[in-house]
C-alpha cells in the first residue's frame, strides 16, 4: 500500500516532468541483442591482420624511445619550467634524443 | 563462476537471485536475500560485496564501502569482489582506481563480459581511446554475435581518426546484416556515411547514400549530406538542385542560401541581387533573400532602394529585433549614414502625414511610428549619443506606456552610459509590467547584479525559483551559470573575494558535472543506435570548457586569485587601521563608526550565514535520503572565508587557467591572464609561450596595447633574472626574443615608440603609463598619473570607451598600480573621466553615488517602502486567481484542493467537514465542525464526551485548533463538563490572547463564552471506570510509586533511587493499544489553498492530546496516538518544516516518525500531513497499519487511505 502511494505520488510529479522518466531509463540494465549473420568470422579475420601491423609499429617506436637516456637534472628543469608531470617531461626529452634545449622548444611550441 | 569458497546449492541460487534483483533495481528484495545468506555464512566475500554494491545504490555510502572492503578481504581471488569494488570507486569518480580494480577482476576471470564492458565505459569516459580500442577488440572476439561489439570496435577506430579500419569494420559488418527499414538501420547507415565523409571519401559516400536511400529515414540529413558531398566533388549543378529543394523546405535557412550562391558561381553583385530578388518573389514570407542584399551591396543607390523596402516592411509589421538584424551593417560608415537618413525621414513624415513619404498611398497605423522611435533610440544608443537616444525612447514610452521592450531599451541606454542605478530602475519597471515573463525577470536580475545589488537581484530571481529552497541554491541546482558569474563579478567589485570565488568554483563544478553526466550515455546510445548524435556528444564534451560561460567564470576567478596573491586578505583588513594616520579627528570618528557598523554587520551576516549553512546541511541530508540512486560523491563545501585565504593563490589558478589555455587559446585574454600568473611565478618559458600565442593572434587596439605591456614586463623581469637561469632555458629565451623583439631595443625606447604610434587611444595610454611606471617607479609616478589625468575631453581624436575609463580608475584608485597616491589625484582623474561619461555613477563622488543608489532603491518594486502597493497588486492578482479557480471548478479540473483529511477512518467527520467546506469555503469552520461531529458521535469512544475516563472516573477533554491564514492557535486541555471542546479551543483562539487554557479555568472560560455545562459521563465511561477499578486500576500511567502501580490502586507515593529509564520503557509498553487513546486530527484546505488544522480527544484512557501544526505557505500536519510521546517531539511542526524543505507529505511524516522511534522504540501513533497543494500522506508506528480518511472533489464520499506502519 505504501509503495502504491509512492508510485502514485511519482506519477503525479511526473506529469510536469516527462523527461525524467526517459532519463531514468538511461541507467537501466539491458542485455544486448544477439544478431545473426553468416560471415562474422571472416570479417573478424580481415580486421585482425591490420591490427597486428599497427601494434608492431607502435612497439618499434617504444623500443627506440626506451633506448634514449636522459639526465635527471634535465627532467627537473622541464618539470619546473613547464609544470608538467615527470613522465611527460621524460617522454618529451626522449622524443628529442635527450636534448634539453630542443625539448624546451618543443614544449614552447606545443 | 569460480569462487574460492563456493556456496551450497540453495545459497548459490539465492546469490543468483541477488544478482537478478540488482539488475532490475529491486534493491530492497536483494538485501533480504543477502541477509538470508549472511545468516548462515557471515563471512562470505561475494555476498558481502554485493551487499556493499546495493547499499551504495540506496545511498549508504560509508557502509557500502565498508562492506565491499570486507568482502574483498574475505575473498581477494573473486572477480565479483574486485568488480564491485571497482564499481564503488567509479561511483565515487575515482576512475583510475576503478580501472585498476577492473583489471584485477579480469585477472581472475579474463573473459567476463560485464567487467570488460564496464572497463570499456570507463576508458571512453576518460578518453583512453587506445585502451578503449583494445577492450572493444576483446569484446568483439568474445561476442561477435552482438551488434554493439562491432559498432563499438569500429567507433574506437573512428575516434582515433583511423578511418580506413573503421570503414573496413563497418563494411564487413554491414555485409553480414540483412537490410531492414527501421530507425536503427537508418542510424547505422548515416553513421557509416559520417565516417566516409570525415575520411574524405565523398564518391563512396554518395554511392552509399544512393544505394541506401530507401533505408535512411532522416530525409533532411540525407539530402544535406548528399549536397555536401556534391560540393566537395565540385559537382555544383547537382548540389544546387538539392539546395533549391532544401530552401523550399525551409526558406529561412541562411546556410542553404549561402551554399546555393556558392554552387551557382554568382560572379558580381548584380547577379547576386538578381538571384535574391527571384527568391524574394518566390518566398514572400522569407526574410533571408531580402536581408542578404543589404549585407553585400556596395552600390549605394541600389542599397538605399533595398533598404527602403526592407525597413518599411519591418516597421509596418512591427518587428522588435529589427535593430539587432541590421546592426551588422553598422560597420560600414556609408550604410550607417543611409540608414539614419532613411529612418529619420520616416519619422518626420509619419509624424506629419502618417505616411512613410509623400508618394505613399497608404496611411500607416500609429504603431509604425512607435517602432520607428524604438529603432532610433537604439540607433543613437549605438552611436553613444545618449541624450538623443533617451529623447526617442521617452517619446516612444509616452506614445505607448505599456510596451515592455521600451523600458528595457531605456535601461540599456543608461547602462551603456554608465548609470547603472537608473538602468536597474527601468529594468525593474519593465519587469513589473510583466511579472510572468522570465526573460525580463532575468534581465532585471542581471542589471541589478551589474549594479552590485546582490540581494535585490536574488529577490527578483526568486520569483522564478522554487519556493521551498533558497533562490541561490535553486539556481545552483539548475546550473544557472549567468547568475553565478554575474554574482561573482559583483562580489569581486565589492571586495568580497571569497564569495566571488565560491560562485566561480560553482560554475567550474557545473562543467565538471556536465562532463560526468555523459557516463550513462556510453552504453545507452550504443544500445539505441543513436550513433551520429553520440559521436557529436563526445566531441562536444571534449571541448565543453571552451564555452563562453566557462571563460567568463574562469577569467573572474583568475583575476581574483591574482589580486589575492598581490594583496592577501589579512593584509587588506589591516589596511583599514593603518590608513588612519593622516585623518582629521572628525574623519577618524566617522571611520571608526563605519568600521564598527561594518563589524557588526559582518558579524550578523556571519551568524546568518551559519544558520543558512546549518539549514543547508540538514537539507542536503534529507535530500540524500530522498534520492535513492544518487551516485554523486559528496563534494567539499565551498566556504568563502577559506577560499579567500588560499595557501597558494597562483596554484589555485591552474584549475581555471589550464582549461582556458587548452580550449580558449583563440582569446588573447587567456594568454594575458596566463602571462600575469607566470610572471608572478617566475616562469620565463611559460611567459614566452603566452607572448608567442598573443603575437600569433590578430589583435585589436586594446589587445596590441596589452601585448606591448606584457612584452615590456617580460623584458624588465628578464633583465633581472637572466643570470640565475639554466643555460638551455636562457638559450631558448634568447632565441624566441629574436622574433618577439626583433630590434632588441630597450624597454624605454620601445615604450616611447609605442606611445608615438598609439597616442590617440586611451587604452594604449594606460599601458604606456604602466610600463613607464614599472621601468622606474620612484621617478615616473607623477608623470604616469599625469598622463592619465590630463586628457582633453574636447580632443575628438581621442576616444575613451566606458570600460576603458573604468579600468583606468580601478587601476589608480583600487588596484593602486601606481603605488599609493594622493587622494587629490584620484579625485581629479575621477572628475576628468566624468567629463566623458557625465552620468556614469562610478565617476561621481562617493556621496553622490550613495544618493543615486538610495533614490534607485526607493522606486524599486521590491523595496519595503512599496510593500503596500505591492500587496495591492497581489490582491488584484488574488482576485483574478479566485475567478480562475472558480472556472476551473466548473470544468471539473482535477486540482488537489479543496481537501479534508483526518486521522482514523472517521468518515462521518470527514463528510461533515467536507460539506461545510463546500458551503463556506472556510477551512477553520470545516475543521471545527468535523471535529465537533466526532465529539458528538463519540468516534471510537475516544473522542468527545463519555469517553476515556481519567483516574477519578471523569472524562476530560482536550482540543487544539490552528488557522493557517493568520497563524493563530487556540487549545484547551483537561476541560471538564463542556462537550464542544473544539469550539472552546476556537474560542480560546478568537477571544483570548492565550493559546492554551486548562482545567477548571478553561471550563469557567467556556461558560463565560456561552457554552453549556453538562455531565460528560456516559454509560460507556462509567462502565469502563468500574471495570478499571475492578481490575486493580490497570492499566494506569503511574511510574516509580508505591504501592506497585502495576498491581494496586492508589493513592500512590513516590519512590526514589529507582532505575528510572528501564522502568519507564517497560511501563509504556504495557498500554500500547489502539483503543485506549485516539485523537481525531483534521486538516482542511479550501479552494484558495488556505489551511486549517485541529485535533480533539478525551486523551488516553486514564491521558493528553496529540498535536497539530499548520503553516499556510507550506501545509499542515497533525498526530494521533501516544500523546505523551508526541509532545516530546513536536512531530507536527517537524513535518511541516520538512515539507517546507521539499519533502512530500509521506516523506515528511515518515521522517518525523523515524525521529521518534529512534528515541522511543515503543511509540504507538500516527501522523497525517497535507501540503499546500493538497497532496497528503501519513505514517505510523506501533500498529500494523493505519487508516485515515479524506475527501476531495474527485469523490462523492470520504475515502480511506491506508498505510503500512514502519
Amino acid at each position: 500500500m505504501d509503495e502504491d502511494k509512492d508510485t502514485q505520488a511519482q506519477a503525479q510529479q511526473g506529469k510536469h516532468n516527462t523527461g525524467a522518466a526517459d532519463l531514468e531509463k538511461v541507467t537501466d540494465y539491458a542485455e544486448e541483442k544477439e544478431i545473426s549473420g553468416g560471415n562474422l568470422d571472416n570479417a573478424i579475420n580481415a580486421i585482425t591482420d591490420k591490427r597486428r601491423r599497427d601494434a608492431e609499429q607502435k612497439a618499434d617506436l617504444e623500443k627506440r624511445l626506451a633506448s634514449v637516456k636522459v639526465k635527471k637534472e634535465d627532467v627537473d628543469v622541464v618539470v619546473q619550467e613547464f609544470e608538467v608531470p615527470r613522465p611527460k617531461a621524460e617522454r618529451v626529452l626522449k622524443e628529442n634524443n635527450g636534448d634539453l634545449q630542443a625539448a624546451l622548444t618543443a614544449l614552447l611550441n606545443a | 563462476m569460480p569462487s574460492s569458497n563456493p556456496l551450497p546449492t540453495q545459497e548459490a541460487n539465492l546469490f543468483k537471485k541477488i544478482l537478478r534483483c540488482y539488475e532490475q533495481k529491486q534493491y530492497r528484495k536483494a538485501l533480504q536475500h543477502v541477509k538470508e545468506i549472511l545468516k548462515k555464512f557471515p563471512d562470505h566475500g561475494e555476498t558481502l560485496s554485493m551487499k556493499g554494491l546495493i547499499l551504495n545504490y540506496t545511498n549508504k555510502k560509508a557502509e557500502a564501502f565498508e562492506c565491499a572492503q570486507k568482502g574483498l578481504k574475505n575473498d581477494v581471488r573473486s572477480h565479483v569482489c574486485w568488480h564491485v569494488y571497482g564499481l564503488l570507486q567509479r561511483a565515487d569518480r575515482k576512475y583510475d582506481e576503478a580501472i585498476k580494480c577492473y583489471r584485477n577482476a579480469l585477472r581472475w576471470d579474463p573473459e567476463n563480459l560485464q567487467i570488460l564492458r564496464d572497463l570499456s565505459l570507463l576508458q571512453i569516459q576518460i578518453r583512453d581511446l587506445e585502451g578503449y580500442r583494445d577492450t572493444r577488440y576483446q569484446l568483439l572476439q568474445l561476442r561477435p554475435t552482438q551488434r554493439v561489439s562491432w559498432i563499438g570496435y569500429a567507433m574506437s577506430y573512428h575516434l582515433l581518426n583511423d578511418y580506413d579500419i573503421a570503414n573496413h569494420i563497418l563494411e564487413e559488418f554491414c555485409k553480414t546484416q540483412p537490410k531492414t527499414v527501421d530507425f536503427e538501420m537508418s542510424e547505422l547507415l548515416l553513421y557509416q556515411n559520417m565516417v566516409y565523409q570525415e575520411a574524405g571519401l565523398y564518391e563512396r559516400s554518395l554511392k552509399h547514400l544512393e544505394e541506401n536511400k530507401k533505408y535512411i529515414l532522416d530525409k533532411l540529413r540525407l539530402e544535406e549530406k548528399r549536397a555536401f558531398a556534391f560540393i566537395k566533388l565540385k559537382k555544383l549543378s547537382e548540389a544546387a538542385k538539392i539546395y533549391e529543394d532544401l530552401i523550399e523546405r525551409n526558406p529561412d535557412n541562411v546556410t542553404y542560401f549561402k551554399k546555393l550562391e556558392e554552387c551557382l558561381n554568382l560572379e558580381n553583385d548584380e547577379e547576386r541581387l538578381e538571384f535574391y530578388k527571384k527568391h524574394a518573389e518566390k518566398y514572400p514570407r522569407s526574410d533571408v533573400p531580402r536581408k542578404m542584399p543589404l549585407v553585400f551591396l556596395n552600390n549605394m543607390s541600389e542599397f538605399k532602394l533595398r533598404l527602403d523596402a526592407y525597413l518599411k516592411r519591418a516597421f509596418t509589421k512591427g518587428i522588435p529585433p529589427l535593430f539587432k538584424e541590421l546592426k551588422c551593417l553598422y560597420t560600414n560608415e556609408n550604410k550607417l549614414k543611409a540608414i539614419e537618413e532613411k529612418v529619420l525621414s520616416f519619422e518626420k513624415n509619419l509624424e506629419s502625414i502618417q505616411k512613410y513619404s509623400g508618394d505613399c498611398e497608404q496611411k500607416e497605423s500609429p504603431t509604425t511610428l512607435l517602432w520607428v522611435y524604438y529603432y532610433l533610440a537604439q540607433h543613437f544608443d549605438y552611436l553613444k549619443q545618449t541624450n538623443k537616444a533617451l529623447d526617442y525612447i521617452n517619446k516612444a514610452i509616452e506614445y505607448t506606456p505599456t510596451l515592455v521592450e521600451l523600458y528595457m531599451v531605456k535601461g540599456k541606454i543608461y547602462k551603456h552610459a554608465g548609470d547603472l542605478y537608473e538602468a536597474v530602475r527601468w529594468l525593474d519597471e519593465a519587469q513589473s509590467l510583466d511579472t510572468a515573463d522570465r526573460f525580463i525577470n532575468y534581465k532585471c536580475s542581471k542589471y541589478m547584479l551589474r549594479a552590485n545589488m546582490v540581494k535585490e537581484a536574488e529577490e527578483i530571481a526568486s520569483k522564478f525559483t522554487r519556493e521551498s529552497s533558497h533562490p541561490a541554491d535553486y539556481l545552483k541546482e539548475m546550473q544557472c551559470m549567468w547568475y553565478e558569474t554575474e554574482s561573482a563579478n559583483a562580489y569581486k567589485r565589492m571586495g568580497k573575494f571569497g564569495e566571488a570565488l565560491k560562485k566561480c568554483h560553482q560554475v567550474e563544478r557545473h562543467f565538471q558535472e556536465i562532463i560526468e553526466d555523459q557516463f550513462d550515455f556510453h552504453s545507452y546510445c550504443m544500445r539505441k543506435m543513436t550513433l551520429c548524435s553520440y559521436v557529436e556528444m563526445l566531441r562536444l564534451e571534449d571541448k565543453i570548457k571552451s564555452h563562453p560561460f566557462f571563460f567568463r567564470a574562469a577569467k573572474t576567478a583568475i583575476e581574483v586569485y591574482l589580486r589575492l596573491h598581490d594583496r592577501p586578505m589579512s593584509e587588506v583588513e589591516n589596511e583599514l587601521n593603518v590608513n588612519t594616520e593622516n585623518l582629521t579627528p572628525s574623519e577618524l570618528k566617522k571611520l571608526k563608526n563605519k568600521q564598527k557598523k561594518q563589524q557588526l554587520k559582518a558579524q550578523q551576516e556571519k551568524e546568518k550565514q551559519e544558520q543558512l549553512e546549518q539549514k543547508k546541511k540538514e537539507l542536503s541530508k534529507q535530500k540524500n535520503k530522498e534520492d535513492v540512486d544518487v551516485e554523486q560523491p559528496t563534494e567539499e563545501e565551498l566556504l568563502p572565508e577559506k577560499l579567500e585565504r588560499p595557501e597558494n593563490a597562483l596554484e589555485e589558478c591552474n584549475r581555471f587557467l589550464k582549461p582556458l589555455e587548452e580550449f580558449a587559446s583563440q582569446h588573447l585574454e587567456t594568454h594575458y591572464l596566463g602571462f600575469e600568473v607566470y610572471y608572478r611565478k617566475n616562469r620565463p618559458l611559460m611567459m614566452i609561450k603566452a607572448l608567442k600565442k598573443m603575437n600569433s593572434l590578430e589583435r585589436t587596439v586594446k589587445q596590441t596595447a596589452k601585448f606591448h605591456y606584457c612584452l615590456s614586463k617580460f623584458l624588465l623581469k628578464y633583465s633581472q633574472i637572466k643570470e640565475t637561469l639554466n643555460e638551455s632555458v636562457r638559450a631558448v629565451v634568447e632565441n624566441e626574443l629574436k622574433n618577439l623583439n626583433p630590434s632588441s631595443e630597450s624597454v624605454e625606447k620601445m615604450n616611447e615608440k609605442f606611445f608615438k604610434e598609439n597616442s590617440n587611444t586611451y587604452e594604449s595610454l594606460i599601458e604606456y603609463a604602466k610600463v613607464l611606471y614599472d621601468s622606474n617607479p620612484s621617478q615616473n609616478q607623477a608623470k604616469a598619473l599625469d598622463l592619465l589625468t590630463n586628457v582633453d575631453a574636447k580632443n575628438e581624436k581621442l576616444s575613451i570607451s566606458y570600460p576603458v575609463a573604468l579600468e583606468a580608475l580601478t587601476l589608480v584608485a583600487e588596484a593602486e598600480y601606481f603605488g599609493k597616491c594622493d587622494a587629490k589625484v584620484v579625485e581629479s582623474l575621477r572628475s576628468k573621466l566624468k567629463s566623458f561619461y557625465p552620468i556614469a555613477n562610478i565617476f561621481h563622488t562617493t556621496e553622490e553615488q550613495a544618493n543615486q543608489l538610495l533614490s534607485c532603491m526607493q522606486v524599486l518594486s521590491i523595496n519595503s517602502s512599496q510593500v503596500s502597493e505591492l500587496t495591492d497588486k497581489m490582491e488584484i492578482l488574488m482576485n483574478v486567481l479566485k475567478i480562475l479557480v472558480f472556472f476551473l471548478k466548473l470544468v471539473k479540473f482535477s486540482s488537489n484542493y479543496p481537501i479534508v483529511l483526518n486521522t482514523w477512518p472517521f468518515t462521518n467527520a470527514t463528510n461533515k467537514a467536507w460539506d461545510i467546506l463546500l458551503k463556506t469555503d472556510d477551512p477553520l469552520k470545516s475543521v471545527e465542525s468535523g471535529c465537533s461531529e466526532c465529539e458528538e458521535l463519540r468516534c471510537d469512544g475516544t473522542v468527545g464526551y463519555g469517553g476515556s475516563p481519567d483516574e477519578n472516573g471523569e472524562t476530560t477533554l482536550d482540543a487544539l485548533i490552528m488557522d493557517g491564514r493568520t497563524h493563530d492557535a487556540g487549545s484547551v486541555a483537561g476541560l471538564r463538563r463542556i462537550k464542544n471542546v473544539i469550539s472552546v479551543a476556537r474560542a480560546v483562539m478568537e477571544h483570548t490572547k492565550h493559546t492554551l487554557l486548562v482545567g477548571d479555568l478553561a471550563t469557567q472560560f467556556a461558560i463565560d463564552m456561552g457554552f453549556q455545562q453538562q455531565d460528560l459521563h456516559y454509560f460507556d465511561s462509567l462502565e469502563k471506570y468500574i471495570i478499571w477499578l475492578n481490575n486493580s486500576c490497570q492499566p494506569n500511567f503511574r511510574l516509580n510509586v508505591y504501592p506497585d502501580p502495576e498491581k494496586f490502586c492508589g493513592p500512590y507515593k513516590p519512590i526514589k533511587n529507582l532505575n528510572f529509564l528501564s522502568n519507564k520503557e517497560k511501563r509504556l509498553n504495557k498500554y500500547v493499544s489502539k483503543k485506549l487513546h485516539d485523537t481525531i486530527g483534521m486538516i482542511a484546505i479550501n479552494s484558495y489553498g488556505d489551511i486549517s488544522v485541529g485535533t480533539s480527544t478525551n486523551g488516553a484512557s486514564h491521558k493528553i492530546p496529540g498535536g497539530a501544526y499548520v503553516d499556510n505557505d507550506v501545509g499542515a500536519a497533525c498526530g494521533t496516538g501516544d500523546g505523551d510521546t508526541l509532545m516530546k517531539f513536536l512531530p507536527s511542526y517537524q513535518v511541516v518544516e520538512s515539507m517546507r524543505r521539499g519533502m512530500t507529505p509521506s516523506e515528511a511524516t515518515n521522517d518525523a516518525i523515524q525521529r521518534i522511534i529512534k528515541k522511543k522504540p515503543h511509540f504507538m501513533g500516527a501522523l497525517i500531513a497535507a501540503d499546500k497543494y493538497g497532496n497528503h500522506g501519513a505514517s505510523c508506528h506501533g500498529l500494523e497499519y493505519f487508516e485515515y480518511s479524506y475527501r476531495t472533489n474527485q469523490s462523492r464520499d470520504a475515502e480511506i487511505g491506508r498505510v503500512k506502519c514502519i
